[in-house]
């Protein structure tokens, strides 16, 4: 997963004692929270609070199993941003949007915070599924929730080849290092190599083109999305 | 997929490491792409460890910090206008900080449990415990277990012995540096304050989470997708912060792991803050140098040699034997060519093990001026800009070495040559 890990910048005040300006902590407003976490990136959010029972892990997204391919993949589509433990700490600026122990664990929305969609970490993947399908036909042109196998298969194609150089690499490392090398050798691993980086740079575009999307404008985007994955 | 591992490091992290990132944009819309690969599950003590307010090493007395060689356990400043306070509030947690001599450390490490029966990390452990007793009036560990506190003063020692051997590498001395509170000019000579001709003691953060790492680098500096940053800070001084987290999902959960990483980028930040020149030094020799400290830790953990590796050959960390060979096929960059390295992409695997090589090679020579040889390499030129600070700086390579060692590269290369032909074993 690729977390951001918003921190808001407190307004300082000069300290009253000692020499240096002192940061004031105070919670911020549901729509500065928003504004502060979101910064210019419009992708949907995906806001997780980390918790003591899931914390140093991605447990509250990813279960065993294979099956968190999908997850992972609709995942990029969002803005994935974990906020502390003491996000439930009324002081805490981010507080609004998990104001205490009993909020939901994550929630999906789009950027502005609209279309709300609270889930916990022992819902369902289908339940998560449908709530990213979702967030994510709102704020895109087209969904592309539906194109996660063919990504998922060309990151898996990409995988392969990355392993493919490594083993060629290392045959050739074998072979300059090797007592009587066969140049002949090395020059055809070389032209291997380069051929498996022009397969890489090919998929890679391909996986680029799938992955870049049109967002849907602000003022067609539904205004709200019914809370059913809500817990 | 072969998940077989080499080195502690899983073939899929070697996988993530070598994905570059694909940034795609359409119509405003940024979709950032990261590695293809699968998260790895964490650690089943997931609860966040409540640090003792009192280190029950010293148990906070001003002798006992003295015996220790501390100056304090903070709060105090680390850059400008951060304090230790700033930096807790951002990763929404306590550290336990401590001021040496030389550095500024904080971390939020857990409790280590030692491998079980790894006699590497258990031999390791002992010559580094036996070292750090002296320096506490009570000290009986729990065998087995680093609590957070010794882990603290573990790499306290850790970083101020590496600190002293820099400094006795390179034969450096207090006069080669402005004095506290000495006015000088931006671009002194002997760089702008005591500590290697820095105004500020160097900065390290050693963070057990990937997200403390994220908040530090999000609210003060620019998020990366590494387990490391090094960073020169606003006011001065150099920066290191550092994820165990990211390590252990690599799949080095040791300790000695993260002890060689922290080693190999304090050199690099040693050698890139000296007198303040920002980061100008040449590729190969900090690499090389950060090798060396690395090795030092566990000749198996030259982590950010990480192409060097190679699947199912156990053997792949004794560089020597593949160093020898690659001299005597003469696949080795020519000593020219490697100083012209800017980039981390020209450095191959055998790349690594040859600046490794090289520097090893340098340091051994005897009689030679290695501190102006390194004076040279790192000279601010303040006030040039870009590529003509890069040309004036390799220009300066070239006069210094010859200076020093009293041989062009080309007579360099070939010295350096026969000595691991005549030093190296297959």
């Amino acid at each position: 997963m690729d977390w951001s890990y918003p921190v808001h910048k407190s307004a300082e005040v000069e300290r009253t004692s000692g020499t240096a300006p002192v940061a004031m902590r105070r919670a911020l407003s549901r729509e500065e929270a928003l504004r502060s976490i979101a910064g210019q990136d419009p992708r949907p959010l995906l806001v997780l609070r980390e918790c003591s029972v899931c914390n140093k892990t991605d447990d509250a997204l990813l279960k065993g199993g294979s099956e968190n391919d999908r997850t992972l993949v609709l995942a990029r589509w969002f803005n994935c941003v974990k906020l502390p433990l003491d996000v439930v700490d009324p002081t805490h600026p981010f507080n609004a949007l998990f104001p205490n122990d009993e909020s939901e664990h994550l929630f999906l929305a789009l950027a502005d915070g609209s279309s709300k969609i609270p889930l916990e970490s022992d819902g369902s993947r289908t339940e998560l599924w449908t709530g990213m399908s979702r967030v994510l036909e709102l704020a895109y042109e087209k969904n592309p929730a539906p194109a996660y196998a063919d990504v998922l298969k060309r990151f898996t194609k990409i995988d392969i080849l990355d392993a493919k150089i490594i083993e060629e690499e290392a045959k050739k490392g074998l072979e300059m290092e090797s007592l009587r090398p066969d140049r002949k050798k090395v020059d055809d691993v070389e032209r291997k190599i380069a051929d498996v980086r022009a397969q890489i740079d090919a998929e890679k575009a391909a996986v680029e083109k799938l992955m870049t999307l049109a967002p849907r404008p602000p003022a067609v985007a539904k205004p709200s999305v019914p809370a059913k994955a809500a817990r | 997929m072969d998940t077989s591992t080499q080195g502690g490091r899983t073939r899929l992290a070697l996988l993530r490491i070598r994905m570059s990132r694909i940034v795609a944009v359409a119509v405003a819309v940024v979709v950032v792409l990261v590695e293809s690969s699968f998260a790895l599950q964490g650690s089943n003590d997931s609860k966040d460890e409540t640090f003792e307010l009192v280190d029950p090493y010293t148990t906070n007395q001003r002798t006992s910090l003295e015996r220790a060689g501390y100056v304090g356990f903070g709060p105090f400043p680390l850059w400008d206008g951060v304090r230790t306070s700033d930096v807790e509030e951002a990763i929404g947690r306590k550290l336990l900080w401590v001021e040496t001599a030389h550095f500024k450390l904080g971390t939020t490490l857990e409790t280590y449990k030692s491998a079980k029966g790894d006699p590497r990390e258990e031999k390791r452990s002992k010559e580094e415990l036996k070292r750090l007793e002296p320096k506490f009036a009570k000290f009986k560990p729990t065998a087995g277990k680093v609590d957070p506190w010794l882990r603290l003063h573990l790499y306290a020692q850790r970083l101020e012995e590496q600190h002293t051997e820099f400094v006795k590498t390179f034969s450096l001395t207090p006069e080669d540096f402005a004095t506290e509170n000495e006015k000088v000019p931006f671009d002194a000579p002997r760089g702008q304050g005591p500590y290697l001709g820095q105004v500020r003691k160097a900065v390290v953060l050693l963070l057990e989470k990937q997200s403390h790492f994220g908040r530090v680098n999000t609210r003060w500096f620019t998020p990366v997708d590494h387990q490391s940053a090094r960073l020169r800070m606003p006011g001065g001084g150099m920066l290191l912060i550092t994820c165990a987290e990211t390590l252990v999902k690599w799949g080095y959960e040791q300790d000695a792991a993260l002890h060689s990483v922290v080693a190999a980028d304090v050199v690099y930040n040693f050698v890139d803050g000296l007198r303040d020149h920002g980061y100008w030094s040449p590729l190969w020799f900090k690499t090389g140098l950060a090798h060396i400290a690395s090795r030092k830790v566990d000749e198996k953990l030259a982590i950010y040699a990480f192409r060097s590796v190679r699947q199912h050959d156990t053997d792949a960390w004794k560089w020597e034997p593949r160093v020898l060979g690659l001299v005597a096929n003469d696949y080795v960059p020519k000593w020219a060519e490697m100083a012209a390295f800017t980039s981390w992409d020209q450095l191959t695997g055998p790349g690594h093990m040859v600046a490794w090589s090289r520097v090893t090679w340098l340091l051994g020579q005897r009689g030679m001026d290695l501190k102006s040889w390194l004076f040279g390499i790192t000279e601010p030129f303040h006030d040039l800009k870009g590529d003509a600070r890069a040309r004036a700086l390799r220009a300066r390579e070239v006069e210094v070495t010859v200076q020093v060692f009293a041989k062009n590269f080309a007579e360099m290369d070939a010295a350096w040559r026969r000595w691991v032909q005549d030093t190296y074993k297959r």
